[in-house]
């Protein structure tokens, strides 16, 4: 078989591409597994595939697995995988009896105790922004078909290419004409001022988006959250955790619940 | 000696000191990161037990050179979670579809995928840069069309024969490297 033949190959690329008919992909099935050549072909693309794309699968050989499981099984692995299984027992064992000192801890000292840490360790809190903040992450209108899709998908579109002043100039020319906030408006409006460090300006923005009564005004406090981490305001950002942590149903609850843990 | 190496030679002398301290700096951040990202806390620890004897084989065949071991460390760790996680869902093994997962089966195919990863993006960086740049949009899935497009070939069959050829040529380097042959013995 010649494996450089254009019809093998784009035959290789259908099979790996699942553009492939039943009766045809059964065919090639039983060519590739009478072919050792065009097994080997085959799963070598099928590989560099997976490496770019998730989406497709990467094959393995069962008799190469079990090879390097045999491997682990050998003494010498089995006695390092015990040492590092004891020494998680221990770690986990420290760890516990820290937490157990904290129990009797009051409420009230613990929560000195935090605003303390956070006041003396402002680098701590950009550490949290750098894990936490999800600006990539805002709602998106692609799909949403109302009537301002047009405009909202223009705003979604600029946002994705940085280009956060012209946002800026386009909301606040329609602010003003608008009897209604639109709160999705609002949170592209808030992220862009932050993005071009106007700080004060996404602020009171986001303020806004607080009050506005919509199913997405909780987003605000998560955003002003991420503004608070970022500029280091201890004070500010506990008061913040505190909001979002006491309602559950509050955007990115959890996740406040993990810092305000953490902290 | 290098700190990561200071690491690395403790925990194959089984040095409970180091060990402890590794998982001190490390274990935390990762554990955030586990249960951020769809684990358990016993998840966090397997991945972590995962990562470090992986780190420990890899480190026997060759010393590893890293200049940031909390660094690399992390890497690895969400390495193995992403792959512990398509494990779940996906993973298919050649000739035989197997229901998985075992522990090991689950560290044993992240050391061999890395091992095809390793020897597949070396290879890759040896084309030239216009191959690269066709394969790449190519293996993540565009369409020839797409590319047609994107990079302003005159045809689709001109797109078609640019894939053909650089594909061969990242076959042949693959094939012929002394790694394929051993992980094909």
């Amino acid at each position: 078989m010649n494996l450089e033949d254009i019809n093998i190959q784009n035959k290789i690329e259908a099979y790996i591409l699942g553009k492939m008919g039943a009766n045809e992909k059964k065919a090639f099935k039983k060519l590739i597994s009478t072919t050792p050549l065009l097994k080997e072909e085959v799963n070598i693309q099928q590989s560099l595939h997976s490496v770019f794309n998730e989406n497709i699968k990467f094959k393995f050989d069962k008799n190469k697995v079990n090879k390097i499981k045999v491997q682990l099984k050998n003494n010498e692995f089995q006695e390092l995988s015990d040492h590092i299984k004891n020494t998680h027992k221990v770690f986990e064992k420290n760890r516990n009896n820290k937490i157990s000192f904290y129990k009797y801890a009051s409420v009230a000292v613990a929560a000195i105790f935090i605003l303390f840490i956070i006041i003396f360790n402002p680098n701590d809190l950009n550490d949290y922004y750098n894990e936490y903040e999800n600006w990539e992450d805002l709602p998106s209108y692609i799909e949403q078909g109302n009537n301002e899709t047009d405009n909202l998908y223009k705003i979604e579109r600029y946002y994705n290419e940085e280009r956060y002043h012209e946002i800026i100039k386009l909301i606040n020319s329609n602010l003003n004409e608008e009897t209604n906030i639109n709160p999705e408006k609002l949170i592209y409006l808030g992220a862009s001022y932050f993005k071009v460090n106007d700080t004060k300006k996404a602020l009171k923005t986001f303020d806004e988006l607080t009050i506005s009564g919509h199913v997405l005004n909780s987003r605000g406090y998560w955003y002003k959250l991420l503004i608070y981490l970022k500029t280091n305001n201890a004070k500010k950002t506990s008061e913040i955790l505190e909001i979002i942590t006491s309602n559950p149903s509050y955007y990115k609850h959890k996740e406040a619940i993990k810092i305000h843990e953490s902290l | 000696m290098l700190q990561s190496e200071r690491y690395l030679n403790g925990l194959i002398e089984k040095d409970n000191v180091v060990t402890l301290k590794i998982y001190k700096k490390n274990f935390p951040k990762i554990e955030l990161y586990i249960l951020r990202n769809n684990g358990e806390r016993e998840d966090a620890k397997d991945v972590f037990h995962d990562a470090l004897l992986y780190l420990i084989i890899k480190h026997k065949e060759k010393p590893l050179k890293i200049n940031s071991f909390e660094a690399y460390l992390f890497t690895t760790c969400k390495n193995i979670w992403r792959t512990k996680l398509k494990n779940k869902k996906e993973w298919v093994i050649k000739d035989n579809s197997v229901p998985l997962i075992s522990k090991e089966d689950d560290l044993s195919l992240f050391i061999l995928k890395e091992e095809y990863l390793d020897l597949y993006r070396d290879m890759f960086q040896l084309l030239s840069e216009n191959c690269k740049e066709i394969l790449g949009k190519y293996f993540s899935g565009q369409s020839y069309e797409d590319i047609l497009n994107d990079l302003s070939y005159s045809s689709i069959n001109t797109v078609r024969q640019r894939v053909f050829k650089c594909k061969s040529k990242i076959i042949k380097l693959i094939k012929a490297d002394s790694r394929f042959l051993k992980l094909n013995k």
